[in-house]
C-alpha cells in the first residue's frame, strides 16, 4: 500500500487515510455485551445506565469492570488470562508502589518479629511461671517438712524461714522431698541427706539478731566447754545411724516377708520388675547352652508362677493413692510419734537416756542458746563454736522423730505383712462347696450301699 | 436488582427458546434458576447410539462466575453413560467443569462438549477408580478435586 513515512500527526489534509487513525476502543462500539453478565449496553443509552467497562485482551471480548473484577479475583489462578485470546491480563492500580516500597515492607517485617517474639517470650514465661511455681510450692513443702522432722530449734537457727539465707543444696533438696516422700520406696531415706546438709555456722541474719539480743546480757568468756558426751551423738554421726537402720531394715524385712508369705518377693521398684527378672535368666544361661536351656525352661516357668500370685495379693491390698498421701504425712507422723515418744520419756528415765531429753518442762523455750560474747562477733571460728555448742545443748526432736517415725514403718509393714498373709492363707483355702445328692434321682448313682426301691424299712 | 446469576440464566433460557437447542439435546426441566435438566444423545456412529442421559445442572449464586455443577441424572431407572470418564454415580470428570470455567462458555456449551466427549469415546468402560470414588463421593461432585489427565479420551 503507501509506504509513507512522515509522521502522521504532520498531515494536516481534511482527508485522512483511515488507516492513519488511532485504533477505536471500547467506547467507540455501538453495543456492547459483557461476556460474563451477558448484559447489553447501546451506545445511546441515557448517562444513568451506564457502567464502567473495558477491553482487556486482544481479541473481541469485552466485559463490565466489576464482572471482571471478581470472576479474576475468585476462583484458581489460572483466571488472570482471557478464556478466548489466552491473552493475560494486566492489572493496574493507583498507589501501585505500596505493594512494593520498601519503607512498608520493612515495617511490617519489624512488626511481624516483634509479633512472633513477643508470642515466643510469652509462651516461654508461662512454662518458666509454671515451673516456678511447681517449684516453690516444692520448696515450701519441703520446708515445713524439714522443720517438723528437725524440730523448729535447729530449723529457725540454721536454716530459717527465709530462702535467702539458704544454700543452693539446700534449694534442690527441699524441692526434692515432696517427690521422694511420695516414690514407692517407704523408708526413712528421705529425711537421712539432710543430717549432712545443715550449714556450720547460722545465716548472716540470724548472726545479727542473736548479737544484738545478746549485746543486752553480760560479756562473759566462754567457759571450757563441757565434754561432748557420746550420747546423743551430733547430727552427722545420727544420720549415718539411720542410714545404716534403714538399709538393713529393708534387707532384714525383705527375707522376713519372704519367710512368712513362702514367696519369693520380686523387687519393690514397679517399674523395673520386668527388667530384673530378664537380667536373671541371662544369668542362668551358663556356658552349656544347650542344657541350660532346659534348665531354663523350667526354671522360667517356676519364677513366673510365685510372681502372679504375690502380684495378685500385692493388687489386692496395695491401693496407690494411700501410699501417696502417707508419703506427704510422713514428717507430720513422725514429729507426732516424736511427740508421743517425748511424753513417754517423762515417766522413764531409760527412754530419757535413748532420746537424748535433758530438761523438762512446759515452759522449756525451744532451745537456750550459750551465752553469746558480741566482742567475738566476727569471727567465724567463733560461730563454728558457738553454733556446736548450740547444737549440741539444743533438745534433739529430730532423735526421737526419727526413731517414732522407724517405729512407724515397721508397724506399718508388719501390718501390710499381716494382711498379706491373711489374704494368701484365704486365697489358698478357697474351695468349692460340697452338696448332697437330694433331688437326683437315686436308682441312677452307683452306691455302696444301694437304696432298695420299696421303701420298705 | 436480581442477582448476576439470575439475569445470565434468564438470558441464557431465552435464548434456547429462541433458538431451539442444538440436535440431541433437548431442555426437560427449567422451572427455576437452581436446577435445570437436559437430555442429551450422540448422534450418528457411535458407541452410545439409540442411548439418551438425563444430565442435570444445579446453579449458585455466583455463576457465572462459579461453574455449575454438572452431573448424568441416576435415579429412577436412568444409567449414567459408561465412559472413563464418567463414574456410576452421574459424575463427570471432565475441565470444563472444574478449572477451565469459564463465564464465556454456557449451559448449551458445556452439553454440546459433553456431547462431543461421548461421542470420541473409543472405547466404552468405567474409570479406574470407580468403585473407589461412588464408595466416597460428595453429593456435590464440585466438592471433588478431579485430576484431569487425558483430555483427548
Amino acid at each position: 500500500m503507501s509506504n509513507r513515512t512522515v509522521p502522521l500527526r504532520r498531515r494536516t489534509s481534511l482527508l485522512q487515510d483511515p488507516s492513519d487513525r488511532k485504533p477505536p476502543t471500547i467506547n467507540d462500539l455501538r453495543v456492547k455485551e459483557c461476556y460474563i453478565c451477558r448484559d447489553e449496553e447501546r451506545y445511546d443509552d441515557p448517562a444513568a445506565n451506564r457502567r464502567e467497562w473495558v477491553h482487556p485482551c486482544k481479541c473481541k471480548l469485552i466485559a463490565h469492570q466489576s464482572c471482571l473484577k471478581s470472576f479474576v479475583t475468585t476462583g484458581p489462578a489460572n483466571r488472570r488470562k482471557c478464556p478466548q485470546c489466552g491473552f493475560e491480563y494486566q492489572i493496574q492500580s493507583s498507589l501501585a508502589f505500596l505493594s512494593s516500597s520498601l519503607f512498608f515492607r520493612i515495617g511490617d517485617t519489624i512488626f511481624q518479629t516483634m509479633g512472633m517474639s513477643f508470642l515466643a517470650t510469652s509462651a516461654v514465661g508461662l512454662a518458666t511461671f509454671t515451673a516456678v511455681s511447681v517449684v516453690t510450692v516444692g520448696t515450701g513443702y519441703g520446708a515445713i517438712a524439714v522443720r517438723e522432722y528437725f524440730g523448729p530449734g535447729l530449723f529457725d537457727l540454721l536454716l530459717t524461714d527465709e530462702p535467702t539465707n539458704w544454700h543452693a543444696g539446700h534449694f534442690i533438696f527441699l524441692f526434692l522431698t515432696p517427690l521422694r516422700l511420695v516414690s514407692p520406696v517407704m523408708n526413712l531415706g528421705t529425711f537421712t541427706p539432710f543430717f549432712f546438709l545443715w550449714p556450720s555456722i547460722p545465716p548472716h541474719s540470724v548472726r545479727e539478731q542473736l548479737t544484738a539480743e545478746s549485746s543486752r546480757l553480760d560479756g562473759i568468756f566462754p567457759t571450757t566447754p563441757s565434754t561432748k558426751q557420746k550420747w546423743p551423738p551430733g547430727l552427722k554421726s545420727f544420720g549415718f545411724m539411720v542410714a545404716g537402720t534403714s538399709m538393713l531394715y529393708q534387707r532384714v524385712f525383705a527375707r522376713f516377708s519372704e519367710w512368712v508369705l513362702g514367696m519369693k518377693q520380686p523387687e519393690p521398684r514397679g517399674l523395673f520388675r520386668g527388667l530384673t527378672f530378664r537380667r536373671e535368666f541371662r544369668r542362668q544361661e551358663g556356658p552349656d547352652g544347650a542344657e541350660q536351656e532346659a534348665v531354663l525352661q523350667v526354671q522360667r516357668e517356676a519364677p513366673e508362677e510365685p510372681d502372679t500370685p504375690f502380684a495378685n495379693l500385692n493388687g489386692v491390698t496395695q491401693y496407690p493413692n494411700i501410699s501417696i498421701m502417707i508419703g506427704l504425712l510422713k514428717p507430720f507422723i513422725a514429729s507426732g510419734m516424736g511427740h508421743l515418744l517425748y511424753l513417754g520419756a517423762q515417766h522413764s528415765s531409760t527412754l530419757r537416756l535413748v532420746l537424748g531429753i535433758r530438761r523438762f518442762g512446759d515452759i522449756t523455750p525451744l532451745y537456750i542458746s550459750p551465752k553469746l560474747v558480741p566482742e567475738l562477733s566476727d569471727n567465724i571460728w567463733y560461730w563454728k563454736y558457738y553454733t556446736a555448742t548450740a547444737v549440741h545443748e539444743m533438745d534433739p526432736v529430730w532423735i526421737r522423730n526419727s526413731i517414732g517415725l522407724g517405729i512407724f514403718i515397721v508397724m506399718k509393714d508388719c501390718l501390710h505383712l499381716f494382711h498379706l498373709w491373711l489374704t494368701k492363707r484365704e486365697l489358698a483355702s478357697r474351695r468349692l462347696k460340697n452338696r448332697d445328692f437330694s433331688g437326683v434321682d437315686l436308682n441312677e448313682l452307683d452306691l455302696i450301699h444301694p437304696v432298695s426301691n420299696s421303701r420298705s424299712s | 436488582m436480581t442477582s448476576i446469576s439470575s439475569r445470565r440464566l434468564a438470558k441464557e433460557l431465552m435464548e434456547i427458546k429462541n433458538e431451539g437447542c442444538p440436535v440431541g439435546i433437548n431442555l426437560v426441566q427449567a422451572d427455576d434458576f437452581s436446577t435445570w435438566l437436559f437430555t442429551i444423545e450422540v448422534m450418528g456412529e457411535s458407541l452410545y447410539q439409540n442411548e439418551k442421559f438425563t444430565l442435570q445442572f444445579r446453579f449458585d449464586q455466583q455463576y457465572p462466575i462459579s461453574s455449575p455443577a454438572v452431573q448424568f441424572v441416576v435415579t429412577e431407572g436412568r444409567q449414567a453413560p459408561v465412559h472413563p470418564h464418567v463414574y456410576s454415580n452421574g459424575h463427570i470428570c471432565a475441565s470444563i467443569l472444574g478449572n477451565e470455567w469459564s463465564p464465556v462458555l454456557s449451559v448449551i456449551a458445556v452439553c454440546v462438549t459433553l456431547q462431543s466427549m461421548l461421542a470420541s469415546c473409543k472405547e466404552k468402560h468405567r474409570p479406574v477408580d470407580n468403585d473407589r470414588y461412588v464408595k466416597h463421593a460428595p453429593e456435590n461432585p464440585k466438592k471433588t478435586r478431579f485430576h484431569y489427565d487425558d483430555d483427548t479420551v
